[in-house]
């Protein structure tokens, strides 16, 4: 796979990011991707595509503050930057024009 | 927090949400929020009755002392302490971070709606998938990881719904 090119799961996590801004966190981002997408993720899922598009500067991150309810550990907020938002109007667009001419056959899975 | 034998003192009892909504709804399950602390640290803890009515419950909820000391022990449940320990083993970047979401889903989401014992399921469950996938990046395409994370998988699909 290409060095800028997104997964299924890479591009539904940049897709909860720009959903969730200023507080894109590891757990609020499982839950959008639950809740919208209806797919079921675990923490080790999220933050392991995270650290990937970390490494491939799609998206940036900064540490927040500790709650008690994490006993005493900070979050870390992501934010998706230039590079992340390219390759993810590629890939929609990819799947935008796959998806052309053959929506009646897929039909509505909403 | 709940070490064996020591005794805490218990400064004040902040009484959450979750009384109103589980009182109300169901009757059976009140949770509290309280402020524990040794002298020098402090930690929230979440103290979980369980009752057949109202009125077992708030009387089981006058009963924790408000001022003084209380054996924390047996009150607090908090997540559990090996999977945390396991979790702190993996050699992940935002691993501290991972485990604090996994905290943060313990005490806001699982165990208000689920109640402790599938609480703790989920949070074994979130840890040995955080380890299965560490260890199927190296390993991918082995056939026994994939079934193992398929298995877990359709665990975390039920406890989590």
């Amino acid at each position: 796979m290409a060095r800028d090119s997104l997964g299924d799961f890479e591009q539904l996590i940049l897709l909860a990011i720009l959903r969730l801004p200023d507080e894109a966190y590891g757990l609020r981002i499982q839950e959008e991707i639950e809740e919208r997408a209806h797919r079921t993720a675990s923490l080790g899922m999220v933050y392991t595509a995270l650290e990937r598009l970390e490494q491939k500067k799609f998206v940036s991150s900064w540490s927040g503050g500790a709650t008690s309810e994490r006993g005493g550990r900070s979050k870390r907020f992501f934010k998706v930057e230039a590079a992340g938002m390219r390759a993810l109007q590629k890939s929609l667009a990819a799947t935008k024009r796959m998806a052309a001419g053959v929506e009646a056959l897929v039909g509505d899975s909403r | 927090m709940s070490r064996r034998g020591r005794k805490y003192e218990l400064r004040s009892i902040i009484i959450t949400h979750y009384l109103d909504d589980h009182l109300l709804s169901s009757g059976r399950r009140v949770f509290m929020a309280g402020d524990f602390g040794t002298g020098k640290t402090q930690a929230f803890a979440t103290i979980f009755v369980e009752g057949k009515s109202d009125q077992f419950l708030f009387e089981s909820l006058l009963k924790v002392p408000h001022h003084g000391s209380a054996r924390a022990g047996n009150m607090v449940l908090g997540p559990p302490k090996l999977a945390e320990f396991f979790l702190l083993l993996l050699p992940m970047k935002y691993r501290e971070e991972l485990i604090g979401c996994a905290e943060e889903e313990y005490w806001t989401r699982s165990l208000p709606r689920l109640g402790a014992r599938r609480a703790r399921v989920i949070f074994w469950t979130q840890m040995i998938h955080a380890w299965l996938i560490f260890l199927a990046r190296p390993l991918a395409g082995i056939a026994g990881l994939a079934w193992m994370g398929k298995v877990v998988d359709v665990l975390l699909a039920r406890f989590l719904k």
